[in-house]
């Protein structure tokens, strides 16, 4: 480089400043403050590097991109910009809780008022999707009593025992625990509290969960023991919310706000599940229980809302058949409608991570 | 009234100490919160607490004292006593209720 033109030579300063002017819209900070730019690499007037993101389904990636091509080719001297995109999803748990379950990073709970509203196959999608973007993910069936993640999943094969170690089946990739495995058909789960909680510590601390960036939890409806265990045992990341449009439903979905509030389990947001239904023979759109609802509700208590799934049967046969909708290749609204609240879900998991106050040191 | 600890220190001279995190400062001696035990059984029939060694040792376990402390989830401590007593979950919420200052004191009686 000749002498001349060392004003304008590229340093690392520069390109940085320029990326400060690049925003995250979900975390409100620039790129930069964020740690998201790695690898930075400048070679005279090539700039290469890294963005690093903290979810895989970012719905502003390609816009951060962008702008960030943007800030960078418009500097002085800077002949070529070359970005690559990754993730890295973040973690705030626990130094105690990471004894129990060390190579999780979040946990999600998906949660309902009521029975019925399709927690489940909320779960299930909502796992088979964050998969698909790319993610490691783990399943926990959390509802004993009504375990349906082995058919949702579509994998009834029982996992393999050694010792106290239990290696989880794994479906479309996702790895996978639940009572439904432990239990001949005929057979119901007849347990008090003390039995509860300890099957849901050995759930997450005898299952060889390996390295997850999310391990979603789907719980049995209402405020009962498991729920009060399962945020007991692990500092819970967040929870999803899901209820059906009418008043009933969200009336009691209410109620499982208020735990995770007494919790202090942050809400990730609220799903509304059987949103509407399109009749096959004339197209007519009817709203079977309302329409909307979750969202106002979502909006009056003040957390965000995730996302609307139609009542539609494929859904109902697909999961009957244990064919989640959100694998990889999948492209109809329906999957696009979970996809969305996958995306959003894991949005607010940055968020929540990024937010956490911090726990309280304990000195001896 | 929601409330969040930033330091929890279990043992000073005065018993456990609580930074808050609206930069309140509580001490509870440690009989004061094994009497306000807030577990089902406790609350049931609320533990005579001794803070004394009774005369003749053979009728009495002696003074009670706290030899430990669990974060449980985000939203509560858990703390074992040389009783052998564990099962009292405090919760944030509760341990700033409890609070036995004036000031404190003073606020919930209203």
């Amino acid at each position: 480089m000749g002498i001349f033109n060392r004003d304008i030579a590229v340093d690392e300063t520069l390109v940085l400043n320029a990326l400060r002017g690049v925003y995250d819209p979900d975390l409100k900070k620039d790129i930069v403050s964020l740690g998201f730019i790695k690898n930075l690499r400048i070679d005279g007037g090539k700039v290469s590097f890294r963005i690093e993101l903290t979810t895989p389904a970012c719905p502003v990636r390609d816009q951060l991109q962008a702008e960030s091509q943007k800030a960078v080719a418009g500097l002085n001297g800077v002949e070529s910009v070359e970005i690559s995109m990754g993730f890295s999803v973040s973690s705030r748990m626990t130094p105690h809780a990471s004894t129990l379950i060390p190579g999780v990073k979040n946990t999600i709970a998906v949660a309902s008022g009521k029975g019925g509203v399709g927690k489940s196959t909320v779960a299930a999608n909502l796992a088979v999707a964050l998969k698909s973007f790319g993610a490691e993910v783990g399943l926990m069936d959390a509802d004993v009593y009504g375990p349906s993640i082995p058919i949702l999943m579509g994998a009834t094969d029982p996992p393999q025992v050694f010792g106290n170690r239990i290696i989880p089946p794994i479906s479309q990739g996702v790895k996978m625990i639940s009572m439904g495995y432990f239990l001949p058909k005929e057979e119901a789960v007849i347990w008090r509290g003390p039995m509860l909680h300890k099957m849901v510590q050995q759930f997450l601390g005898e299952v060889e969960w390996g390295d997850l960036d999310y391990l979603v939890i789907d719980l049995p409806p209402g405020t009962g023991d498991i729920q009060l265990s399962l945020c007991q045992t692990i500092p819970l990341t967040g929870a999803v919310i899901v209820s059906t449009p009418q008043d009933l439903a969200l009336e009691v979905a209410s109620k499982a706000i208020a735990m995770f509030k007494r919790l202090k389990a942050p809400i990730l947001g609220i799903v509304e599940n059987m949103s509407y239904y399109i009749c096959p023979h004339c197209g007519q759109r009817e709203e079977i229980f309302g329409y909307g609802g979750a969202r106002a509700a979502s909006e009056t208590m003040g957390y965000p809302f995730l996302g609307e799934i139609p009542l539609n049967p494929t859904i109902r046969k697909r999961s009957d058949s244990g064919q989640p909708l959100t694998g990889e290749g999948e492209e109809t609204p329906i999957s696009r409608s979970f996809r969305d609240i996958a995306c959003a879900t894991a949005a607010q998991v940055s968020i929540a991570n990024f937010n956490a106050p911090a726990d309280p040191i304990i000195e001896g | 009234m929601d409330s969040t600890p930033i330091k929890i220190k279990l043992f000073t001279p005065d018993g456990l100490q609580i930074s808050w995190n609206d930069g309140h400062q509580a001490t509870y001696s440690h009989a004061y919160l094994r009497e306000h035990c807030p577990c089902a059984s406790c609350r049931d029939s609320p533990p005579v607490v001794k803070t004394t060694s009774d005369a003749f040792p053979i009728f009495g376990k002696g003074p009670i004292q706290l030899t430990g402390a669990t974060p449980i989830g985000h939203y509560a401590i858990q703390f074992t006593w040389n009783d052998g007593h564990s099962t009292g979950i405090y919760s944030y919420n509760y341990l700033r209720e409890i609070c036995p200052c004036n000031q404190c004191r003073m606020e919930n009686q209203e």
